[in-house]
């Protein structure tokens, strides 16, 4: 997924179609931009009803407000109350409220806008929630939250995640780049190890090669020694998945410049073969 | 701002409004008839 396809599936769960006509011409920065202005619009537009909601919620025992929020708002309206709250109350609410409801709400937040009650639930209800996001496929969701959680919080929601391409999917969304290269230091050696093995066999070059131009050095040339630990067919997967997408041929280089000389030149050979047609 | 944009936007705004609004009268049922017209009162000063 290149990052203008990402902001295109971020724009999509928007709104609720990938039927976009008006995004012809836009850059990833300008998708990204555009999606911003519409949430802060949809906020704006709902804002002084749920602020009422808001301020009926304090006239209720939080026990009942919980049970309310869960059986009858939905995610939704929660999920736009939420930011409106005091922190602590959202907390106090959010922690009554069972893990699959918190997912559901998580999908429909914007965490930007409570990213003080989001960095303040308990770690173990963090991995709970990812879990179960991870589990019904909402990558999207996880990764707009990678932001807001504490860095012993992320490594917990990473050992809990088993499947490493799953992990290749929650990073896709993450928004911030620092954040993403923080996200990537953490997965383990072993776990990167067997996030590049899942890559190759999957094919899912395209998702990961991006990720090479935001590393830190320290994983770049870890991910640099295992990719040198593979058999040529995986050199000629990155190299195509490279010259298909702008944003993969720019991971590529980041690694390439760690690689060791001998695989440095089996890479530029197998450009070359693919630029002018002829075998590596 | 193309018509197709502004087009989708107001949709979605209309949307979340019919949503939010179903989600409160949803959490008003089974409440007494004369409570429900006063939160309701409160809730959309402006009627809805």
């Amino acid at each position: 997924m290149t990052p203008r396809e990402i902001e295109l599936a971020k724009l999509a769960r928007v709104f609720g179609t990938s039927e976009l006509p008006f995004v012809d011409g836009h850059d990833a920065a300008g998708l990204r931009a555009l999606r911003e202005r519409i949430s802060a619009t949809l906020f704006d537009d709902a804002r002084p009803m749920l602020l009422r909601v808001a301020k009926a919620s304090r006239l209720l025992p939080n026990a009942s407000v919980a049970k309310v929020g869960e059986k009858l708002f939905g995610g939704l309206l929660c999920a736009h109350i939420a930011s409106l709250l005091a922190t602590d109350h959202a907390l106090d609410l959010a922690i009554r409220m069972p893990d699959a409801f918190l997912a559901e709400v998580a999908a429909q937040l914007d965490p930007r806008g409570a990213h003080q009650v989001v960095a303040a639930i308990p770690g173990p209800r963090v991995v709970a929630v990812a879990v179960i996001l991870v589990e019904r496929g909402d990558f999207m969701t996880l990764g707009r939250f990678v932001d807001y959680i504490a860095t012993d919080t992320t490594t917990a929601v990473i050992a809990a995640i088993a499947d490493e391409l799953a992990l290749l999917e929650v990073a896709k969304f993450v928004e911030s780049a620092a954040k993403l290269a923080e996200l990537i230091d953490l997965v383990p050696d072993e776990r990167l190890r067997r996030m590049v093995l899942a890559t190759d066999r999957d094919d899912a070059w395209p998702a990961l090669l991006p990720f090479a131009a935001v590393m830190t050095d320290r994983a770049r040339a870890q991910t640099a020694r295992i990719v040198e630990a593979q058999p040529p067919a995986t050199l000629a997967r990155i190299v195509t998945a490279a010259l298909a997408d702008p944003s993969c041929w720019t991971g590529l280089r980041a690694i390439a410049a760690v690689l060791h000389p001998d695989v440095q030149y089996r890479l530029a050979a197998l450009v070359v073969a693919h630029a002018t047609g002829a075998p590596a | 701002m193309s018509k197709d944009l502004e087009a989708a936007i107001e949709a979605l705004r209309a949307r979340q409004r019919a949503s939010i609004a179903a989600a409160i009268d949803a959490a008003l049922e089974g409440l007494p008839r004369i409570m429900r017209g006063t939160i309701r009162k409160v809730l959309f000063p402006g009627g809805s």
